[in-house]
């Protein structure tokens, strides 16, 4: 079967004569006589031909580097050992990589902030220049002061834990292996830039004393020897400290932890960039997709940038039993993909537990949906207080983000032990929309408890560098659930409960009722989600009186079913449902299958009395393999959205009755 | 420096320096450019021996992400200071060597090339140019980037219909 969409997905592959000869015949023979694969292709091979084209061989690059180029690369290996000479190799490489002069030249200016602020001087007039002018003063650092910047760098790095040290806060959860010599932290206003995470803290642009509220983060591309970010630059025009996600897409476990002032993502409209708090804080290998939580919050963000590493922590406040994760995956082409991992959670508050989903090799996957499931085992009447659900909630999730912190005995002493906070989306200068974590009295409490009297106020992020997590690689997390358990029928009767589940449909014809259908699978897993709307048409003068809908599954198709939009199962009949007009009722089902390949999966039954002649009609309609979509890709919004819950409710629908 | 690590370290850069200024040449256009990045990216990957007990399990993935990487960082930078492509365009070396109206050809291409790009993630991107640019089999990426083989193909073929969208909307451009 050499369907367009089985072609389409060929094309690219063919393009590039990356085709065995067999497929490449059948990917032929089916371009012939389809011109609306045959466009694609043409699509594709402009784009080869023009990147190709811009991008000739260059035959001035040379196929080697000059000799003193490879001499200046393999000397450090063949130098002394570090130790004994530790400034020169570190000199030298910094002054031969543009990018480490650069982050030199940075971290020289707020050195020397760090250390003007040390002398007592106020902050104002730092704060006044604002982060136009340190972006100013490292492009004069990078431009006139290399040697400058290098030596301060040296000097700096001669005893980075001594100075990381005396910017430490007391309790909190700094990096505790510094990798590298380049591990720097300077007094408050912080500044650090390690391999793994470089953060930079500026001082507050208030001018008010003491107020260290601007906090800007940057981080390392996702190697960790990659690169510097630009810290200069990052900054640059941005009143506010603002938290780039495209500068978050770095290192392996590193925990972002809200300050007072909550934590800001900047989505900029133009690349479609968001990264997202509720939930945790998490991202994609691959931009455009969506992604989506779910649980008692559902929202959705869309995702452009590369995988952020996907930490949740969960609050370990009371004995918790086991719980489950989903990830679901949403890709550009509408597809989902599912993870899923069960865990297990101890009440040790020493050591939380944390599942992490690291950037791994995710197939498909171009956004996301998180979902954490379970229910602590035994509730203390605070956390059930708390804890309403097991899901992620903008509390528990603002909880999470500190649960970091909970590892220090001081905050384990915290009255109630517990954080709260509010999620709050807000549109902001620009159309730029914000999602801000707003922390609750209970968590400024803590943050004052927690940071030294000089961090007080404003906002702070803290990079927590390989922090200690529990990591799950997602290739880890596949998982092919059984089916839910059958109930071993197939015939159910369902009246609409037209109060409780009626939308507004679209337009419909001159019949009396519309009845539409549609069904696709679940990915990875044996079970088909069918959407069945009936309406009413918006035309009649009445509405439907005494609307049965009657629906029967095929047994060669389907091995069980259970209804997705029910709280409770579906009455047999009842002669008491109206619908007006227009209106429309939805019922979803999943359905066990016994075969794939559908032939006829179910037939609809709707009878209702006209309000015209006011004589009983049934409309018929069956559902067969034209109503379906070979995989979630396909299928329309509502559908896909019904295919999630399936799968994020764990297929554990309300039975149907006979 | 141990012996045997110097020796590792000159046998890595003969085994790659070519393909990486390859690479590199191709997406900067300017061979100073290429070598200062490749000579970076070695640089790091000598760092990285010296720091870290770690070993790198597939030292050519390593460094043509580290080159990829500081390739765009390079692109990044000059867009920030100037603006746009053009200017990164306007540092073409060997435009002399072509006729003018190939010139403008290549330029135009090159505009359109980036724009399309652009929509683009890093990944997708150097999957791109390591397919298109510098013309590595299937094999060779899902090597090189530490995926499938599978993947490589489906992500060439996500890119490209993000190309081509992207392509159709500014067509004269």
């Amino acid at each position: 079967m050499n369907t367009c969409h089985d072609i389409e997905t060929l094309l690219t592959d063919y393009a590039l004569d990356e085709l065995d000869a067999g497929r490449a015949a059948a990917v032929g023979e089916h371009l012939a006589d389809c011109p609306a694969c045959q466009a694609v292709l043409d699509d594709i091979r402009q784009v080869v031909s023009t990147v190709s084209t811009a991008f000739p061989v260059d035959s001035s690059v040379p196929n080697r580097l000059a000799a003193e180029r490879i001499a200046a690369i393999t000397a450090p290996a063949t130098a002394a050992p570090a130790s004994d000479t530790g400034a020169k190799p570190l000199l030298s490489m910094i002054w031969r990589s543009p990018a480490l002069r650069l982050a030199a030249a940075v971290i020289l200016v707020f050195g020397l902030a760090a250390i003007i602020m040390q002398r007592g001087d106020p902050t104002a007039d730092f704060a006044r220049q604002g982060p136009q002018k340190s972006t100013e003063m490292a492009d004069a650092a990078t431009a006139a002061d290399e040697p400058v910047a290098i030596a301060a760098v040296v000097e700096l790095q001669g005893d980075p834990i001594a100075q990381a040290d005396s910017a430490r806060p007391a309790g909190a959860e700094f990096p505790t292996k510094l990798s590298s010599v380049r591990e720097l932290a300077f007094d408050s206003p912080a500044a650090s830039a390690s391999v793994a995470v470089d953060t930079v803290a500026v001082p507050a642009r208030s001018g008010k004393s003491g107020d260290e509220s601007d906090i800007l983060m940057t981080a390392a591309a996702d190697d960790a020897d990659d690169e510097f970010t630009d810290i200069a630059d990052a900054d640059a025009g941005q009143p506010p400290a603002v938290l780039e996600a495209a500068d978050l897409v770095p290192v392996a476990p590193a925990a972002i932890e809200p300050g007072p002032g909550g934590i800001e993502f900047e989505l900029d409209e133009a690349v479609e960039e968001v990264q997202a708090a509720a939930g945790g804080m998490f991202g994609t290998e691959e931009p455009a997709g969506k992604v989506l939580f779910f649980g008692n919050n559902v929202s959705e963000r869309t995702v452009a940038e590369p995988a952020l590493t996907a930490t949740l922590a969960l609050p370990p406040p009371d004995p918790v039993g086991a719980g489950s994760v989903a990830l679901v995956a949403d890709d550009a082409e509408g597809g989902l993909d599912l993870f899923e991992q069960d865990f297990a959670l101890v009440a040790d508050p020493e050591q939380p537990q944390e599942i992490n989903i690291a950037p791994a090799e995710v197939g498909r996957q171009q956004g996301a949906a998180l979902n954490v499931a379970g229910r602590p085992a035994e509730e203390t009447p605070a956390a059930a207080a708390d804890n309403q659900s097991g899901a992620i909630t903008p509390s528990n999730v603002a909880e999470s983000l500190n649960v970091l912190r909970k590892r220090t005995p001081k905050l384990d002493r915290l009255p109630g032990g517990k954080l709260a906070g509010k999620a709050k989306r807000k549109a902001d200068d620009g159309g730029r929309d914000v999602l801000q974590l707003m922390p609750a009295d209970a968590k400024d409490e803590m943050r004052q408890a927690q940071l030294p009297p000089a961090s007080r106020g404003g906002k702070r992020f803290n990079a927590v560098a390989a922090a200690p997590t529990t990591s799950i690689p997602l290739s880890r997390l596949r998982h092919r659930p059984a089916p839910p358990e059958s109930v071993g029928r197939t015939r159910v009767k369902a009246v609409a409960g037209a109060t409780a589940y009626s939308v507004a449909g679209p337009p419909a014809g001159e019949e009396p009722v519309v009845i539409t259908h549609d069904f696709a699978p679940v990915p990875n897993r044996n079970v088909y989600v069918l959407r069945l709307a009936v309406q009413a048409a918006r035309h009649l003068a009445d509405g439907l009186a005494n609307v049965s809908v009657q629906v029967t599954f095929d047994g060669d198709a389907v091995d069980g079913y259970y209804r997705l939009n029910a709280a409770a199962p579906v009455p047999e009949q009842d002669a008491r449902n109206d619908l007006n007009p227009g209106e429309t009722v939805i019922m979803i089902f999943g359905l066990n299958m016994r075969a794939e390949d559908v032939q006829r999966l179910a037939t609809i039954e709707v009878t209702f009395r006209d309000p015209l002649t006011g004589v009983r009609q049934t409309v018929i309609s069956t559902c067969d393999s034209t109503h379906g979509y070979p995989d979630t890709s396909q299928a329309p919004a509502a559908l896909k959205k019904a295919v999630l819950e399936v799968i994020l409710d764990g297929a554990t629908g309300a039975a149907g009755q006979e | 420096m141990e012996k045997s690590l110097a020796d590792e370290i000159t046998a890595v850069v003969e085994q790659y320096q070519a393909p990486l200024l390859r690479y590199a040449g191709r997406m900067l256009r300017n061979a100073v450019q290429a070598e200062d990045i490749v000579q970076d990216a070695f640089t790091k990957f000598v760092q990285h021996r010296h720091d870290s007990d770690e070993s790198i399990r597939n030292v050519q993935a390593w460094l043509y992400r580290v080159t990829h990487n500081l390739v765009l960082d390079h692109i990044r930078r000059h867009q920030r200071h100037q603006g746009h492509h053009e200017t990164l365009q306007a540092d073409l070396q060997d435009a002399a060597a072509e006729s003018p109206a190939a010139e403008y050809s290549r330029r135009d291409a090159a505009d359109r090339a980036w724009q399309m790009l652009d929509v683009l993630n890093d990944r997708e991107r150097q999957i791109v140019m390591l397919k298109i640019v510098d013309e590595l089999s299937y094999k060779e990426i899902a090597e090189t980037m530490e995926i499938s083989v599978s993947n490589v193909g489906f992500i060439l073929h996500t890119s490209m219909k993000k190309m081509a969208k992207a392509m159709r909307r500014e067509p004269s451009s």
